[in-house]
């Protein structure tokens, strides 16, 4: 049976698992084909690597205090006991 | 918004809202009574209850560095303009206007004797100025860019001054001659302050990074490199055991200090097979108690500590014995 090119759509090859696909995105990079496990394991190895290196500070670090917009200036009160942000 | 922070439990005790005016510059009075914020088109100041006081106003535009005077009784202010202003804290009143640079002032510095200021400026030079006269004592052709910074040591001899040109330098003040270069950061230098007892000098960069100096060698003797954006300040705490560092990433970091910067930076090997051979620093062996383990801990922490002040000392006398 002839197909209508116009409307026709051709199957996908099929591909191994763990074949590379080319992004198809601007920045032309190459990417692990998207299996549903393997994404997952990506972005559970991402997340570990991250966390590691978020818990590599360093030791000397007393504590952090979070804002919510740039920190410009700081001050300790003369007695030590206070600091402003 | 200011945010008042207690250091020991490093919790927020108290927010100040400052007339939704961004806040360039913040500055304890001397006595810790009232702290004063430089803001966009004013200078304003509260107690610690977080009451205001009162507002600066007259051609204030852009206020970028407050300090009080030692006594607290007056307070200097840079605004983007080639001079600062003295002002009468109780009276609101402008008492002396200090020209000579030709272009903008940033910063402005006290010694803490209350005779002299310094003034480090876009027109990268540092003045020094009679306080009391107001008269411009002497100029530096300082810095290769914008300076940022200027701080007096403890005993009023020298100055540090920081600057766009990647540098701070260290100043004697009575000769007017450079002591020594800061190099190692790898942008502009914003700040820069000596520590309480002299010994050491933070510098806050734009590079993301604050570094500890040694102010007797100019050694760069450790990197704080936590921050995820540019720096824009770093104070050691009056006692002397912390440093502050502020950041545009959004935070402030809180750092300890103590002799195991300078011991690690001189004596590493040394110390580390101190280390390796102190049995109270061993990993917990299998047949001891969790008790016994914490307590060997504790053992362990006080024999770091002893060993790092045991080698600061030694590197002491080693610079006492050079200046002799």
């Amino acid at each position: 049976m002839a197909l209508n090119p116009k409307t026709a759509t051709a199957p996908s090859p099929p591909r191994a698992r763990g074949e590379w696909i080319r992004n198809r995105g601007s920045s032309g990079l190459f990417f692990p084909r998207a299996h549903g496990w393997s994404l997952t394991v990506m972005i559970f190895l991402l997340n570990l690597v991250t966390v590691l290196l978020s818990a590599q500070q360093d030791e000397h670090l007393y504590r952090t205090l979070k804002h919510k917009m740039p920190v410009l200036s700081l001050a300790f009160s003369p007695d030590s006991k206070l600091l402003a942000t | 918004m200011i945010y008042l922070w207690d250091i020991a439990s490093c919790e927020l005790i108290r927010t100040i809202d400052c007339q939704n005016q961004p806040i360039r510059y913040i500055s304890f009075s001397p006595d810790g009574s009232t702290i004063l914020a430089a803001a966009k088109t004013s200078i304003l100041l509260w107690n610690l209850s977080g009451q205001f006081i009162r507002t600066f106003h007259g051609n204030v535009t852009h206020v970028w560095n407050v300090i009080f005077s030692p006594d607290g009784k007056y307070f200097y202010n840079t605004s983007l303009q080639d001079r600062f202003v003295k002002w009468d804290v109780e009276t609101a009143a402008k008492v002396f206007t200090y020209l000579g640079h030709s272009k903008t002032v940033l910063s402005v510095a006290a010694s803490n004797d209350g005779k002299l200021l310094a003034s480090g400026s876009l027109d990268q030079s540092i003045i020094f100025w009679d306080a009391v006269t107001g008269t411009a004592i002497k100029t530096i052709n300082a810095h290769g860019g914008n300076i940022y910074s200027v701080g007096f040591s403890p005993d009023n001899r020298y100055l540090v001054s920081a600057s766009m040109d990647e540098t701070a330098k260290i100043w004697d003040v009575s000769a007017g001659t450079i002591v020594r270069i800061l190099e190692g950061h790898e942008y502009a230098v914003m700040q820069a302050k000596f520590s309480p007892d002299g010994r050491y000098i933070i510098t806050a960069s734009y590079d993301r990074t604050a570094k500890l100096w040694e102010s007797a060698t100019g050694r760069s003797i450790y990197t704080f490199a936590d921050h995820s954006d540019v720096l824009n300040a770093a104070s050691f705490s009056p006692d002397g055991n912390l440093i502050a560092t502020a950041s545009n990433d959004g935070t402030a970091m809180i750092w300890k200090t103590g002799p195991c910067y300078i011991a690690e930076y001189y004596y590493f090997d040394k110390i580390q097979e101190e280390f390796s051979q102190a049995a109270v620093l061993r990993p917990k062996d299998k047949a001891e108690s969790k008790t016994d383990y914490g307590l060997r801990l504790e053992k362990g922490e006080k024999f770091r500590q002893d060993i790092y002040m045991k080698y600061f000392l030694e590197h002491q006398s080693v610079l006492d014995s050079l200046n002799k």
